[in-house]
């Protein structure tokens, strides 16, 4: 195979830990927060690739079919999680603490020195909100990660959570406030505009 | 009458920018957005901020980001060998 060649074949079983595992644990990672949980969707993945393995006709790279199959698995394990969740939400005491009485901000935002079109971006900014989403609550976290970085429509995340769209609005609204704050404090940003 | 909008404080603001990015704002409410986003300058930076963490957002969705050898993000040890017991 030439370099940059997409390869459509099924790749042989003993090679697919090595060759995709991290692959597929790095996208349950982003989404799902546990590790263990993480590497439980990585195994069901393989042993359901492994038994419908004569589907793979090579209609897509074996990676994206692979990755497909984890998609699946990984709503499965929401809906189990959210079965049992209330409405309505409880408050949520770290956005409210960010407003004082009035609802004005007790800490104004800060200026931001960094434009969408930084390299930064992908070298220091990726890591930091991959860190700030491990330290959201995870309705927050999985509300995130369906809507703004997988852009799934509301619907379809309402009911793989199981939450009500009112529910879902709340919890966008609060990752987004602790991710903005997280970011302002131990992103990039911030120590750029100390330097500048 | 002529009905003038309700003046919005900053926790009901950073609330509708953000269902304005969800797209479930009303006209009405996106005009009182946009008059207490004129006034305030914190919250006109925290509009601006949010747009950038959807788009960063994305990103880090469709690609990740190059940092692949960290160990967080790699399999443990233990799980690749169970798994490699289980895949032949």
């Amino acid at each position: 195979m030439q370099d940059g060649e997409i390869s459509k074949d099924l790749p042989p079983a003993d090679v697919w830990v090595d060759q995709y595992g991290d692959l597929l644990f790095r996208y349950a990672r982003l989404r799902v927060m546990d590790r263990s949980d993480c590497e439980e969707l990585v195994q069901e993945t393989f042993l359901a690739a492994l038994k419908g393995k004569e589907n793979f006709k090579g209609q897509c790279e074996f990676t994206t079919w692979l990755v497909g199959i984890l998609k699946h698995k990984m709503m499965d394990h929401f809906r189990r999680q959210q079965r049992d969740q209330t409405d309505p939400l409880p408050d949520d005491s770290v956005v409210e603490g960010m407003f004082g009485r009035s609802g004005k901000w007790k800490k104004f935002p800060r200026r931001w020195h960094i434009d969408p079109q930084d390299s930064a971006i992908e070298s220091e900014v990726l890591p930091a909100l991959q860190r700030c989403m491990d330290a959201l609550p995870e309705s927050q976290r999985q509300a995130f990660a369906l809507s703004v970085m997988d852009e799934q429509k509301s619907e379809e995340v309402c009911k793989t959570l199981s939450v009500s769209a009112t529910n879902l609005y709340v919890l966008l609204h609060r990752a987004r406030l602790r991710l903005r704050d997280c970011l302002e404090k131990k992103g990039i940003p911030q120590a750029r505009a100390v330097k500048g | 009458m002529l009905k003038l909008p309700k003046v919005l404080n900053c926790q009901a603001a950073a609330e509708m920018s953000c269902r304005r990015r969800d797209g479930s704002l009303s006209y009405y409410q996106r005009i009182t957005l946009a008059i207490h986003l004129i006034i305030c300058a914190g919250c006109r930076l925290m509009d601006k901020q949010f747009a950038l963490l959807d788009m960063a957002a994305k990103k880090l969705g469709s690609k990740g980001f190059s940092g692949k050898s960290q160990q967080e993000n790699a399999l443990s040890l233990e799980a690749r060998e169970k798994l490699k017991q289980l895949i032949r």
